[in-house]
């Protein structure tokens, strides 16, 4: 699922041009980066909240903009910043009453056995259980995973060091063979998860 | 006895550890990243471990899956972001020019003096003491010249060289009164003096512009960006609970500013 990306010092270079006032590289650095930000953010949080946490993202980085000084990679300093709008929409989702439609382990594992089930089906279902895992593995695991960043790329935007990264991936991937373990064997419960 | 279930219940402990840190080691491997162990001690206890044996041909399998299923097509928001977002203000050359041409005259001036030219002193009749005190006022000149030109180069430069032309401006400004009351000092040679005062405004007015656009990030800028963020408020509901927490969350290092 890696995708082609573009280079991480073109991006940078946009970024800072963009600083400097340039509308045309700030459109690049725009078309450039908004793909690993939805993406990002639509497997962290709810993806119905994606556009919006997306645009929140761009806000703030693009606000803070001129404070920006190409110290760090631009893509690695808008996924942090992507981050912080996660984990700020969830401190504010725990202030509100509960939505019903929380990630369900149990039903999107079970989902995921079904028969006949079409790939994008598939990818619905094992987004859900992404969105499921505890929220350091599920970060760790879709940086690297589903972004193709390398650990050490993720570990500059969680803030931690690389060995956390790797066992956090390990874990998330224990986590989730564990997941589709249970589902096949429906009479186990999930409370080992 | 006891000892020796004991014994057995610790090595059951090492023996969940040691598979754990295997399972690390094949999951980095997958990713083709470094791993905690040596790929040699990885493989024979892989080659020993049926769980271990299992658990990577169900991560190898997941893996696929999610290579191969099919990811949510992701909308373009680029004009919607555009239209949302200021875009930052283009920086203005004009001050920071004018700034660099006041610093080349007054350059300029000061090597005419240095050179001897007539610059509306009387150099002639001082003898060593006074044609000294001449050639260090030009190298004075000079450098205020050279400082200008810094600071029109590199802004942020321009706020350490403020109260230095500050001083030297206001005691040249008295010392010039002085002078012109009694008569020592030529219209010329005050005229000459205009490129510094001139060049101290530039400064003053270079450093704010510079001050207000980029504020001197602290070192650790790049990544502590979100706490001067421009909340979605009123737009987005869901921003109102954070927007209205202290932002000021992160590391004290963020907050020093480099003058």
């Amino acid at each position: 699922m890696k995708p082609s990306r573009t280079n991480d010092a073109e991006i940078t270079d946009w970024a800072l041009s963009a600083r400097r006032g340039d509308q045309a590289a700030l459109e690049q650095f725009l078309r450039a980066t908004q793909q690993d930000v939805w993406r990002f953010v639509a497997n962290l949080a709810e993806p119905g909240l994606a556009d919006d946490l997306t645009q929140e993202t761009y806000l703030r980085a693009l606000g803070s903009l001129r404070r920006f000084e190409g110290r760090c990679s631009a893509r690695g300093w808008l996924l942090s910043i992507a981050r912080r709008v996660v984990v700020d929409q969830v401190r504010a989702a725990q202030v509100r009453p509960r939505h019903s439609n929380e990630p369900d382990w149990q039903d999107a594992a079970e989902r995921a056995h079904r028969p006949g089930k079409t790939r994008f089906e598939e990818g619905v279902v094992l987004g859900e259980l992404v969105r499921a895992l505890d929220a350091d593995r599920r970060e760790a695991f879709v940086l690297t995973q589903t972004l193709g960043l390398t650990y050490a790329d993720a570990a500059e935007i969680c803030d931690c060091p690389v060995g956390t990264i790797r066992s956090r991936v390990a874990r998330a991937r224990e986590d989730l063979i564990t997941a589709l373990q249970d589902a096949e064997t429906p009479h186990r419960r999930l409370s080992a998860v | 006895m006891k000892i020796g279930r004991n014994l057995r219940r610790a090595t059951d402990d090492l023996l969940m550890v040691r598979c754990e840190i295997f399972r690390e080691a094949l999951s980095a491997r997958m990713d083709s990243e470094l791993g905690p162990l040596s790929e040699k001690d990885v493989d024979e206890h892989v080659a020993s471990c049926l769980a271990c044996q299992a658990w990577c041909d169900r991560t190898t399998a997941l893996r696929r899956s999610l290579l191969v299923c099919v990811a949510p097509p992701v909308p373009d928001l680029t004009d919607t972001i555009l239209a949302n977002t200021p875009s930052p203000a283009p920086e203005k050359w004009g001050l920071r020019v004018a700034l660099a041409l006041v610093a080349i005259a007054q350059s300029g001036l000061a090597l005419t003096q240095l050179l001897g030219m007539d610059t509306g002193m009387h150099a002639g009749h001082g003898g060593f003491t006074m044609s000294h005190l001449l050639n260090e006022s030009a190298a004075w000149n000079l450098a205020v010249g050279v400082g200008l030109l810094w600071a029109a180069l590199r802004p942020q430069a321009a706020a350490g060289q403020l109260p230095v032309l500050a001083g030297f401006v206001l005691v040249l400004t008295i010392v010039s009164a002085d002078d012109l009351a009694g008569g020592n000092v030529t219209a010329g040679r005050l005229e000459s003096h205009g490129f510094v005062v001139l060049g101290l405004a530039l400064l003053y007015a270079v450093h704010r512009r510079h001050r207000d656009r980029l504020e001197p990030g602290p070192v650790t800028g790049d990544l502590l960006m979100t706490d001067n963020h421009i909340s979605l408020r009123d737009r987005n509901p869901r921003a109102t609970a954070t927007a209205d927490r202290p932002r000021r969350t992160t590391r004290p290092a963020g907050h020093h500013h480099a003058a």
